[in-house]
């Protein structure tokens, strides 16, 4: 009786994920190619030192900073303001320094 | 007679000759006027199709006017459309521009979780049903107030309700963050940052790393939190950050097994009191050479005690690293909370809990992911004590919707339930 419950909830489980249409993992896939830009990419994104916050360098952040706890969350999941409370709670809670945090929000808010 | 015939023949005759001559002279002058008649005529033809085009030209225009007139009115009409639209459009663009802009904004997160668990000489039941909302109040970009709070569904159907963290956030500078209220530890990862359902990638903490385990759970007290200042401003290296604390320290719980006192674990709760008077200090530093590689240290000294007897020493030491490379994920983490000796005690000798953990996690095709993880839980008692493998299969719904069976291999004391192998369901959702 328990062998056969764990196996229906088994079943259950598999064949549920197996009729589910395939999640693109288009935030993963993107996150990849911002990883793999090349080191003169980075130099070059070094090099702006504004304060501003910065697209490139949010992005690159976002795509080495962002897997460390958690599936990487794709910028399409939150509204810009969600976005910001997000990353307040995430600056926190990683320890990033407030230009980093910065970063990351331009790229997100402008990829959503 | 012959005279009256020749006279009127005569004037016949010169009648007749003038005749010509009359008509000559006549037909001159008839001709001219005929001709200016002519004329006249097709003056007056020509005034008449002239005026006929004009007429017809005076209707266009007329209708011209009209239809200008009636496209003057549309072209109002749409300007009008227009200029509501516009208004309406700048409307909305200010109310999103407010979403983005205000000075406040209030967030909702969380996470839940539904399971089955089918453990060894047990009944299977279905549990693990926990709803954990996370409120956000922040406002600009200086404070945050973050909270969760945690409903679970106990054994008994009914609900227990608890502050897991309740902490308001002031942002000092970029590299600063003050943090007070009880705050979950920032020991190590596991409690902090891995325990959320949809974030650990298998159904079960790892042995200790529970509640009133090895590791410690929740604080109350204040915590200063943030990066550390490296290289130039934007650079993409080194990144490092850290946490220090000061809170009240846990509490001692004791428990008499076979007529014996012992403590049987460490309150980490995050007590609202300081029974001790000593406050508990220490933090972790979080390393990150290169992307994607995060090592960390904890520690933390201070005095505990048991309720109604004199403070002891109380001590953690934690280490831990994560690291992400392709499609797999590593991550691992040792901790240890030691109390000391009190000869007055009535339990005096030293107590130390210690756990670590090694997980591994590869993301196959088609959003599974499998998950291997490996536990050795050490306690003064040997109830708790216990050695684990867990294999794991979870279906990635979505990133943070997450399906996970699992297998766990215990060994603890024969006939304890530590020893007992249990098969876990869960179904995971991170908002
Ligand atoms: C140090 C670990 C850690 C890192 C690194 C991290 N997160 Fe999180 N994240 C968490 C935890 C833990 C939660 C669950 C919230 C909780 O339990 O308080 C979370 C929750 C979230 C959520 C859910 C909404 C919310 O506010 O709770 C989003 C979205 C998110 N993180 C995005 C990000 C992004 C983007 C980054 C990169 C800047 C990031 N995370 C980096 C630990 C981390």
């Amino acid at each position: 009786m328990k062998n056969f419950t764990i196996i229906l909830i088994a079943v259950a489980l598999s064949g549920a994920s197996l009729g589910l249409s395939q999640t693109s993992y288009a935030a993963e896939k993107q996150a990849a190619t911002e990883t793999k830009k090349p080191k003169a990419a980075d130099k070059a994104v070094a090099k702006k030192k504004s304060k501003k916050p910065n697209f490139a360098r949010g992005a690159k952040l976002w795509a080495n900073r962002c897997t460390g706890c958690h599936n990487i969350r794709a910028p399409k999941d939150l509204t810009d303001s969600e976005w910001k409370a997000t990353m307040m709670h995430m600056r926190i809670r990683a320890g990033l320094s407030g230009q980093d945090a910065r970063d990351i929000l331009e790229f997100l808010q402008r990829s959503n | 007679m012959k005279n009256l015939l020749f006279r009127t023949s005569a004037i016949a005759i010169i009648m007749l000759g003038a005749t010509p001559a009359l008509a000559q002279t006549g037909g001159t002058q008839d001709n001219q006027e005929f001709q200016a008649n002519q004329e006249l005529l097709s003056r007056i033809e020509r005034l008449e199709a002239e005026l006929a085009a004009l007429r017809t030209a005076v209707q266009q225009s007329t209708q011209n006017i009209t239809t200008a007139i009636e496209t003057a009115d549309e072209a109002q009409a749409t300007a009008n459309k227009a200029q509501k639209a516009v208004k309406k459009v700048a409307k909305v663009a200010k109310s999103a521009e407010e979403w983005k802009n205000t000075n406040s904004i209030i967030h909702l997160a969380g996470y839940a979780s539904a399971g089955y668990t089918n453990k060894q000489n047990a009944n299977d039941t279905f549990n693990q049903v926990q709803f954990s909302p996370i409120f956000h109040y922040q406002y600009k970009d200086k404070v945050l107030l973050e909270s969760e709070v945690e409903f679970k569904v106990l054994e008994d159907g009914s609900t227990s309700v608890g502050l897991e963290y309740l902490t308001i956030d002031v942002n000092l500078n970029d590299y600063a963050t003050l943090v007070m209220g009880r705050f979950i530890s920032p020991v190590g990862q596991f409690r902090q940052n891995i325990h959320p359902s949809w974030i650990n990638k298998l159904p079960s903490a790892p042995s200790g790393f529970g509640h009133d385990g090895a590791a410690p759970s929740a604080e109350l007290g204040i915590q200063l939190r943030g990066a550390v200042p490296l290289g130039a401003v934007g650079d993409s290296g080194l990144r490092m950050n850290y946490a220090v604390y000061v809170g009240n320290g846990p509490e001692l719980e004791l428990e008499v097994e076979g007529g014996v006192t012992e403590i049987h674990g460490i309150g980490t709760a995050g007590f609202g009191r300081d029974i001790d008077g000593n406050k508990v200090a220490g933090g972790r530093v979080g390393f990150i050479p290169i992307p994607k590689l995060e090592i960390g240290l904890s520690g933390a000294m201070g005095d505990t005690a048991i309720p109604m007897e004199a403070d002891r020493s109380y001590r953690i030491l934690g280490a831990d690293f994560a690291y992400q490379w392709k499609k797999f994920d590593f991550r691992g983490e040792y901790v240890q909370q030691e109390v000391g000796a009190l000869s007055s005690s009535v339990a005096p000798e030293t107590w130390m809990w210690e756990s670590w953990y090694m997980q591994g996690a590869y993301r196959l095709p088609r959003n599974f992911e499998a998950v291997v993880r490996y536990t050795d839980y050490n306690s003064p008692h040997s109830s708790q004590r216990q050695e684990q493998w867990a294999v794991g299969l979870n279906y990635l719904i979505a990133p943070q919707v997450i399906a996970k069976i699992a297998y766990e291999f215990n060994a603890g004391v024969v006939g304890r339930d530590t020893d007992d192998n249990r098969f876990l369901a869960q179904l995971a959702y991170g908002f």
